[in-house]
């Protein structure tokens, strides 16, 4: 899902950029720390939709940086656990399905993929099918997938999906 | 910048980390006109200015934005600021003004719930709730039912 929030960043300065064009300099670093970045709680950064406040800089005692708080809007992009998304498949393979959402990648194992959907990779390129071949599953379809569980390493977020529940698939 | 705790969310219940509390969720489709916005902006810098940027500051779009940007165009499923805004009215009553109420019937909907129905667009009542379980303890089926009609009224309608 995606949210609209307000967020605040530190940003810190090296004293080379103590001058005319300081807040400049602060604003442009804002959306380079944090556009298209993972932050724990919030997920996603997508884009920083407006600038609210740079607060009073801060100079760090012995080192000469300045820390300036700044707050901002951004639209975020943030998976729960047992939502339903619709998502991008990207790879078919034995193991299962992966799947992007936006920019959260998303793994259905083949043990979340109804049973009565076989996997064939005879076929170009591969894909999972039903027996009575109405219903396939290949790169580049859409479908609707249920976060069954998330994990967050350093700077990514990982979701395993499931298709093991009435009007998920297509 | 701590790891989510797992046990204390669950969409199916409603249950969200507290940072999420002011959150504002959004449609698909109302992020892809912000995001479209943006990246018209990167091109033509000179109304970049709004943000406090000047032309000669070239900030690239993340591959993240760019991801984002594929993925609303794919599943965004009203393509008129109208139609939005129509959708926006029905299923958000906080943004409810006057004349509008009489048509709508979700005063009790979460806001989460709101974006997840019109990101989702179900057709039937039962869909919705299987796909949301939440709204099962919140609206009947017939009332469902209305819900969910008249958002697949306002994507039919728009051209």
């Amino acid at each position: 899902m995606f949210f609209h929030v307000s967020l605040d960043h530190e940003i810190l300065l090296h004293p080379r950029y103590f001058g005319p064009q300081l807040l400049k300099t602060v604003r442009r670093m804002l959306f380079n720390e944090v556009e298209g970045k993972c932050i724990g709680k919030y997920g996603y950064v997508i884009a920083v939709t407006s600038l609210d406040n740079i607060g009073v800089g801060k100079i760090q005692p012995g080192r000469g940086y300045v820390i300036f708080p700044v707050k901002y809007h951004a639209i975020v992009f943030r998976p729960f656990k047992h939502e339903v998304v619709e998502a991008i498949i990207t790879q078919v393979t034995k193991m299962g399905i992966f799947c992007k959402i936006g920019p959260l990648t998303c793994f259905i194992s083949r043990h979340s993929i109804p049973r009565d959907m076989e996997y064939d990779p005879s076929a170009n390129p591969p894909c999972y099918k039903k027996k009575d071949d109405d219903l396939m599953i290949q790169p580049d379809d859409s479908i609707r997938v249920k976060i069954a569980g998330l994990q967050v390493d350093a700077k990514e977020f990982f979701a395993v999906g499931t298709l093991m529940d009435d009007y998920l698939v297509s | 910048m701590s790891i989510p705790n797992q046990d204390d969310e669950d969409a199916a219940q409603l249950k969200f980390p507290k940072e999420f509390d002011k959150a504002e969720p959004m449609m698909i489709s109302e992020v892809l006109l912000m995001l479209e916005q943006r990246r018209q902006q990167q091109t033509n810098p000179n109304s970049m200015s709004n943000l406090g940027i000047d032309d000669d500051d070239e900030i690239a779009l993340s591959e993240a934005f760019n991801d984002t940007v594929a993925y609303c165009e794919r599943f965004s499923k009203f393509k008129t600021k109208e139609a939005i805004g129509a959708v926006r009215n029905l299923l958000f009553p906080k943004d409810q003004t006057n004349g509008m109420t009489t048509s709508n019937p979700t005063p009790v909907l979460h806001k989460f719930e709101a974006a997840l129905l019109a990101n989702l667009c179900p057709q039937q009542a039962i869909e919705a709730k299987t796909l949301i379980p939440s709204l099962d303890s919140k609206l009947d089926d017939d009332e469902c039912q209305k819900i969910v009609d008249e958002i697949q009224t306002y994507r039919s309608f728009q051209c």
